[in-house]
């Protein structure tokens, strides 16, 4: 079974160790708990044709830039998740620069991006058109929901088709 | 001290150096081959579980995959169980050395200072929020301010312009300057403009309170449109303006609408055209389309610029153009109240100095019940009402006797509850009454309710000028067989005396 590191990436308070908490146990907490460092998950997801694949997931401490620290956690990644807040406008600009910074340090990595909080619907500050511009530009947009778990799922496993190489959709 | 000097060292002070940081971070060793199988491991026990045989990445998973990219440091990583290390691994002529450095200490300040920054973060954000909000909304207090004060200061003005004019006519008619017929005319487009104005108001002050009510009847259009040109022709021809009505050629039945909030709003439209346009003339065209009516009031005026087109329907606000040309700023707000509770739509189109055509639509109901009584439908009849009216203000008691006298009733006019049961004692029997409801120092119903109990067959109508839902509710209930509400012209109240005596006298 191949493993596939992945690298959860974002501002603070987005989202990205409820999501990846939804992901791996399929639970959810109310409570806003900072990250330290870094917290590895694995999950092994078996895909519909039959290929099992095993995903590090690396949920790093929130932050607005790719510094030193955070350049030395993606090393080696197979994968990068962008997450933003849908009710915090300025994450989805976080989430634009720390792509490119990725980008200009590893190439062309595989990633997708969830804009989270969907649930929260009055607070949305990210309209559609906000992220259809992404998608337009050849970027995996989920709006997700780590208390629902709306889309949550489809987006990792879409990931993870990537990144064993099979066609996006089943 | 770094590695190259410590390389340096005696291999008895290395020792030393080796057994102080050892003692100080309490590291874990631990020797692996290239697949991460643990061959030996000494030190603090951080991951516990750790022997010979097993694969290191099953409980440190940050090292799968790491064989590329060592050697290489993770710093702050957090375990399952709650610990944090330093992950070190070093790549060893026959596979890796792996050294784990407890972090925890280090960074429970950390955590709790990040987590402090975070939320004290999230929190100005939402304060930054609700800041912009909270400004807004000031901004809009204060402009809904604003138009209340500047409506309050115009409201004495539009009120004691009117005033004026009827105080002005009744002395120069009491000094014979002016004829009666220049007078009344005067008093009487004057008295119209209060009106609308009273009106406008008390529907602004009730759209606050709930919907606003809709009582469909059944009316004759021709008519109808006839008595709306009629109540406003005197303002255009004070201005020399034309007004005509125009409607189908053919011959239309009655429509299904409700006449008091259509009047209403035409009213408001026509007397706004009339006073927005110099010269030319205001045409009001229906007509009747599928299943709406379909009514337009179009001037020659100065017309509306494209944008003040939607300000002009907001309560208190007038086009940039208005200022110092009378008006409330409420007659369009209302008036699209009132389309909308009755499911019709006002709209306008215009151009500045264009003109202006507004278009009222609305729906064409059915009555599920019997017609109610058709006010604008002339009644003819000889017979002669016996008529009780019970008003405490002189001036209206004196216009209803003198209007019902004029059309050959007999009329009997008290001012209180006490008057009226003395006249009942000496043998007074009406055929109809009508009753004020608001008389001083007694409840109008207290009298229906004496009257209905002495004599069963009378015809009883209530008079008030709070003509609410609830007020209706209360007459029907104490067997009022109809409401006329103040103001009311003078033929529509004689027809509605001779319709019930009448019915009375045809009755078994």
């Amino acid at each position: 079974m191949k493993s596939f590191k992945i690298c959860v990436l974002g501002d603070f308070s987005v989202g990205k160790t409820s999501l990846v908490r939804r992901f791996v146990d399929q639970a959810f907490s109310e409570r806003y708990l900072t990250t330290v460092g870094v917290k590895i998950d694995t999950k092994v997801v078996t895909l519909p044709e039959g290929t099992d694949a095993k995903l590090i997931l690396w949920d790093i401490a929130g932050a607005d830039e790719m510094d030193a620290l955070r350049t030395n956690y993606v090393r080696g990644a197979s994968g990068i998740v962008l997450v933003c807040d849908l009710t915090r406008a300025e994450t989805l600009t976080t989430a634009k620069k720390l792509q490119r910074e990725v980008a200009s340090r590893f190439g062309a990595v595989p990633l997708c991006l969830l804009a989270n909080k969907l649930d929260l619907k009055r607070e949305r500050e990210v309209d559609d058109m906000n992220l259809k511009q992404l998608t337009d530009n050849g970027w995996n947009v989920f709006t997700t929901s780590a208390k629902t778990g709306q889309n949550v799922d489809q987006a990792l496993i879409r990931l993870a088709r990537e990144l064993v190489g099979l066609p996006a959709d089943e | 001290m770094n590695l190259a000097t410590s390389a340096q060292l005696p291999p008895d002070i290395r020792e030393r150096v080796f057994d102080v940081l050892t003692h100080a971070h309490a590291p874990q060793w631990i020797e692996t081959d290239f697949e991460f199988m643990v061959r030996r491991c000494f030190g603090s026990p951080l991951l516990n579980q750790i022997k010979p045989g097993l694969h290191l990445t099953d409980q440190l998973p940050c090292l799968i995959g790491a064989q590329e990219i060592a050697p290489i440091a993770f710093p702050v990583v957090n375990l399952d169980g709650g610990a944090i290390v330093d992950v070190h691994l070093f790549e060893s002529c026959d596979g890796f050395e792996v050294l784990l450095v407890d972090v925890n200490e280090q960074h429970a300040e950390t955590r709790e200072t990040q987590q402090q920054a975070h939320e004290i973060a999230l929190l100005n954000r939402r304060l930054e929020k609700l800041t912009v909000a909270l400004d807004l909304a000031r901004t809009e207090a204060e402009s809904a301010s604003e138009a209340k004060s500047r409506f309050i200061a115009g409201m004495s003005h539009e009120f004691r312009t009117p005033l004026t004019s009827v105080m002005g006519f009744a002395d120069l008619m009491s000094s014979g300057v002016a004829t009666d017929e220049e007078g009344l005319s005067g008093i009487r487009e004057s008295a119209v403009y209060l009106l609308s104005l009273v009106d406008n108001l008390l529907e602004h002050g009730s759209s606050d309170s709930g919907p606003i009510a809709v009582n469909l009847e059944q009316v004759a259009p021709d008519g109808f449109f006839a008595g709306v040109i009629a109540q406003v022709k005197p303002l255009a021809d004070k201005q020399q303006l034309s007004l005509t009505l125009s409607g189908p050629t053919d011959t239309v039945g009655d429509v299904v609408i409700d006449p008091i909030r259509c009047r209403q709003i035409l009213i408001n439209l026509l007397t706004n055209a009339i006073r927005h346009t110099s010269s030319g003339g205001v045409d009001l065209r229906w007509q009747q389309a599928d299943q709406w009516l379909v009514i337009d009031v179009v001037d020659t005026g100065c017309g509306i610029s494209a944008s003040d087109i939607e300000r002009i329907f907001k309560p208190f606000e007038r086009g940039e153009d208005m200022a110092g040309r009378p008006g409330a700023g409420l007659g369009l707000a209302i008036s699209r109240q009132l389309a909308d509770a009755m499911g019709g739509i006002l709209d306008v189109t215009s151009q500045a100095g264009q003109g202006s055509t507004f278009t009222l639509r609305l729906p064409l109901a059915k009555l599920d019940d019997e017609p109610k009584v058709n006010n604008h439908k002339k009644q003819c009849s000889h017979f002669i009402a016996k008529v009780l009216v019970v008003d405490d203000d002189p001036n209206i008691g004196a216009v209803l006797r003198l209007s019902l006298t004029d059309a050959g009733h007999q009329v009997t006019l008290c001012r209180s509850q006490s008057e009226t049961e003395q006249q009942l004692d000496g043998g007074l029997v009406p055929n109809v009454a009508l009753i004020d409801l608001d008389l001083y120092g007694s409840d109008g119903l207290q009298v229906v309710e004496e009257l209905r109990r002495r004599l069963p067959n009378l015809s009883v109508f209530a008079m008030s000028a709070a003509a609410d839902a609830q007020t209706l509710e209360r007459t029907r209930a104490a067997g009022c067989i109809g409401f006329i509400s103040k103001p009311f012209e003078l033929q529509e109240l004689a027809g509605l005396v001779e319709k019930a005596a009448t019915a009375l006298q045809e009755s078994p």
